[in-house]
């Protein structure tokens, strides 16, 4: 029989979707055939079926990489959710009994998702070596590479732990990695003969438009005249989840009849599932997010993405962009610009890494340690919460000090005479990973400022050439809202005040609903 | 409002002699014999746990408010304890609140029974449309595997259980006030609707996200115990609270069951070893055994205030469970007896604090 049809075949049963999107296909015969790829595959296109699908039909385990663990929790949910369950994961945050009842059980699964650092470990690592891996997953794979938007510095020790796994079949997944960040991925891996497949990225059915205010008030301003006029799936995005929740409970009060709710990775993870639930269900019109929002969410028809703050960098600005239209419908991406946004990311650029000071408190927290012949703690919570930094400064401070030889997993090893030419070195990769940002920066200030067609220039750095707009193209091609005339869609008021009647249909259903 | 209520009353029932950190704990229904004790003495046992996830913040603020208002005032003795003003009676007699709290009984049982019920109506409502992939709407393996067994009976007739829910829950909803009833029904979440965030509540009913969480506890209390005195009027309801009531039960022995019905119908220790012709000692091995298993043991019964801090002060410099460490530790008049029920009763908090 034709291999094709058997793989949509496979698709259909396991998926239940007929036909594979571009690009899919291609990179599930390679890795099938053993053959390591890198695909880059914009936002929305269904990276994940190029290794769900893989995972059921390889004997083996298929191990996935990825770098947030509530993304990787929300897709295991998913799966389970979509009947796919033979899936797990092995994260930092789950307690060391929900770890073990994983370990335990490893055999049984197709999928496995993990967190980078746990790799770390030897007892994982042990585990791992012992059970057959048909296929290694790195998604977001930028994160590899010095220059992508993301950098992992435990991404960049993935070489070592794929030959240690006996140099599984690799595929590495992108959505936003421009040409040079491809060429990292390839490199940091060591597999020079890897195969690229690299989809275009850029999305015909959507509007650019770039709106240069004076300041917040007219922000707001601008966001309720469009609400008013447009009642569609709209994502706002900011930089500060206060800011977020502000503008949220404003836009509720002064838009009584939409439906407006606010979404950070500060809130409960019930309230954060419940808030995308409801997005998803259309039950909600709105919703004022952080960049926390959206991955894994896969709703056709979001037709309106308002930035409010400027992203830092083009890269996340495509990601977040891209969660516009997915039905190919025309859809519009809307950057509010104020002169007085200019100070708030170069501010979050410098909270990101670790400053001076954070670097001397670490300093002394060592030497304390070393002078009491301790270890540091098991938990790196603990560690967190002693030095009062967040997580992924943490782990950048860690791996440098392990690549610097101060410390070896929780030993310090080093004497206190080495340290001080060891700091000065991280304080310089700091100062130029901080260099490297505030150029991306100006990248994204650029093309705010930018006269000729934003969709050309948005995506010259990433592919050499981008389709024509389907529908209006940007507002430097004389975009005008008048023109756009989305298909309104109208949120139900489905919880109204009547109980009775909300209870009935909740449990019993609408007597009167036509079929 | 109905925080800003709870804490004044607490404030009146304390009378000084425990700080907010105690009501705090109350709220929370922190898994300590010094809060139960607590609960009891200053009979404040109907709030204990009736808010596990308030934020201490949230309280000083509040009693910040409080102060500020005239209503409490700081204790003269103790800078860090405060006491009910005139105005405070005044505001308390002004503003009755109509909301039902069962703490003490309540507080491990309506968690289960809110979670079963909410992932059952989802699962329900979802199947009868055939949709099996949806995000559960709760996340507790106990109570998934529950979920997965009444499922299994009820596959195939989704529509009429759901429709004797219905009708069971109109019943007793009919009986709460309005807005009681409508934040119970908002947080529900069925085929395609999903329920609403606290937050969301709070801001359709315009209160706090506190007092949002209290009048949906109060509304979980209400249905427990209208289920509870009517297992017959409302059997899908009692479904839900099936293995809760009767799990600790379950683990005493037969002869301790009956030594305690006596003790509820009012007989005392010396009445009870008459009547069953055994031996006092043997109802106090009985009574230690309730004890262990028992959410609202009364131990205040049979150990005074006084007592039990004395006991848990000579457990903490002992270090040890021995009886015999712990009684040279204590003044003469204090028993083995007593000794072993407060051990007992820390013994039970402990494991459920696990």
């Amino acid at each position: 029989m034709d291999k094709e049809i058997v793989l949509e075949k496979e698709l259909e049963k396991h998926f239940q979707f007929t036909s594979f999107r571009e690009g899919q296909k291609e990179i599930i015969q390679d890795v099938l055939n053993g053959k390591n790829v890198l695909g880059i595959l914009p936002t929305g296109s269904g990276k994940s079926i190029c290794y769900q699908l893989p995972s059921v039909l390889l004997e083996g385990l298929t191990i996935v990489i990825s770098p947030l663990i509530s993304l990787m929790i929300d897709q295991v949910k998913k799966l389970k959710a979509h009947n796919f369950k033979k899936v797990a994961s092995l994260n930092s945050f789950m307690n060391p009994m929900e770890r073990r009842r994983v370990i335990n059980n490893m055999h049984q699964y197709n999928l496995l998702f993990v967190s980078p650092e746990l790799l770390q470990q030897e007892h994982i690592m042990k585990l791992l070596q012992r059970l057959q891996i048909s296929l290694f997953v790195i998604d977001e794979a930028h994160c590899i590479s010095q220059w992508g938007h993301e950098f992992r510095p435990d991404y960049l020790r993935l070489s070592g732990i794929i030959e240690k796994l006996g140099n599984p079949t690799i595929l590495a997944l992108s959505a936003t990695a421009t040409p040079s960040v491809q060429d990292d991925i390839i490199s940091s891996l060591k597999k020079p003969k890897m195969r690229k497949h690299v989809y275009p990225m850029d999305k015909p059915n959507i509007s650019f438009c770039v709106d240069k205010l004076e300041n917040e008030q007219e922000k707001i301003e601008k966001i309720v005249e469009l609400l008013s006029t447009y009642r569609v799936p709209t994502l706002i995005y900011f930089s500060s989840r206060n800011t977020a929740e502000n503008v949220a409970k404003l836009l509720s009060e002064k838009l009584k009849e939409v439906q407006v709710a606010f979404y950070h990775a500060g809130m409960e993870p019930s309230d954060r599932m419940i808030i995308q639930q409801q997005y998803m269900n259309d039950q909600l019109d709105v919703i004022c997010c952080t960049s926390a929002f959206g991955m894994g969410i896969d709703k056709a028809n979001t037709r309106l993405i308002i930035h409010y703050h400027v992203p830092l960098q083009l890269e996340s600005f495509i990601q977040e962009i891209g969660r516009a239209g997915r039905d190919g419908k025309s859809s519009v991406s809307l950057l509010l610009f104020s002169r007085q946004d200019i100070n708030m990311p170069s501010n979050m650029i410098k909270n990101e890494l670790p400053g001076q000071s954070v670097l001397s408190i670490v300093y002394q927290y060592l030497h304390h340690l070393y002078n009491e012949g301790k270890d540091l703690p098991d938990e790196e919570v603990e560690i967190e919460n002693i030095l009062q930094i967040n997580e992924i400064q943490w782990r950048f401070l860690r791996y440098q000090l392990e690549k610097h030889g101060i410390i070896k997993e929780n030993k310090i090893i080093a004497t206190p005479e080495t340290w001080k030419d060891v700091f000065q070195s991280i304080f310089h990769i700091i100062k130029s990973r901080n260099k490297h940002k505030e150029n991306k920066l100006a990248e994204m200030l650029k093309w705010i400022h930018d006269d000729n067609c934003l969709r050309q220039s948005l995506y010259k750095s990433f592919q050499p050439f981008s389709s024509q707009a389907t529908y209006q193209c940007c507002s430097n091609c004389g975009f005008s809202w008048n023109e756009w005339v989305p298909e309104q869609t109208v949120t139900e008021v489905k919880r109204q005040s009547n109980w009775q009647i909300q209870l009935k249909r909740l449990l019993i259903g609408d007597t009167n609903e036509t079929k | 409002m109905i925080l800003k209520w709870i804490l004044l009353t607490c404030y009146k029932h304390l009378n000084g002699e425990r700080t907010t950190s105690s009501i705090f704990h109350l709220l929370k229904g922190k898994r300590s014999i010094q809060t139960v004790q607590d609960a009891h003495i200053y009979k404040l046992d109907q709030y204990y746990g009736i808010h596990k996830r308030i934020k201490k913040v949230d309280i000083d603020a509040v009693t910040q408010e409080l102060l500020r208002a005239g209503y409490i005032q700081h204790h003269a003795v103790n800078e860090s304890s405060f006491i009910i003003t005139g105005p405070g009676i005044e505001w308390l007699e002004k503003h009755t609140i109509d909301i039902f709290f069962k703490g003490l009984m309540y507080y491990e049982k309506s968690d289960v029974f809110l979670d079963r019920l909410l992932l059952l109506i989802q699962t329900l409502t979802n199947s009868k449309e055939n949709n099996f992939s949806f995000i559960p709407i709760v996340e507790n393996p106990k109570v998934e595997f529950w979920v997965k067994q009444i499922y299994r009976k009820v596959k195939g007739k989704e529509a009429s259980f759901l429709r004797n829910l219905y009708n069971e829950l109109h019943i007793i909803l009919n009986q709460f006030p309005d807005k009681e009833a409508e934040i119970f029904v908002d947080r529900l979440t069925a085929y395609k609707n999903f329920g609403l965030s606290l937050f969301q509540l709070a801001e359709k009913h315009q209160i706090t996200e506190d007092d949002a969480h209290l009048v949906h506890t109060s509304s979980i209390h209400r249905i427990l115990e209208k289920v509870e005195n009517d297992s017959i009027e409302f059997p899908v309801l009692s479904l839900f609270l099936k293995g809760l009531s009767n799990e600790m039960m379950s683990q005493i022995t037969i002869s301790a069951k009956e030594t305690y019905q006596l003790l509820q119908s009012g007989y005392t220790i010396e009445q009870i070893a008459f009547t069953r012709r055994l031996r006092e000692n043997t109802i106090n091995d009985h009574i230690v055994e309730i004890a262990l298993y028992l959410d609202d043991f009364p131990i205040w019964n049979y150990v005074k205030e006084q007592e039990q801090t004395e006991i848990l002060q000579a457990i903490n410099q002992a270090k040890s469970h021995k009886l015999k460490e712990i009684k040279s530790r204590v003044s003469e008049h204090i028993n083995y007896f007593q000794i072993r029920l407060v051990l007992a009763m820390q013994a039970r908090l402990q494991k459920q604090g696990d």
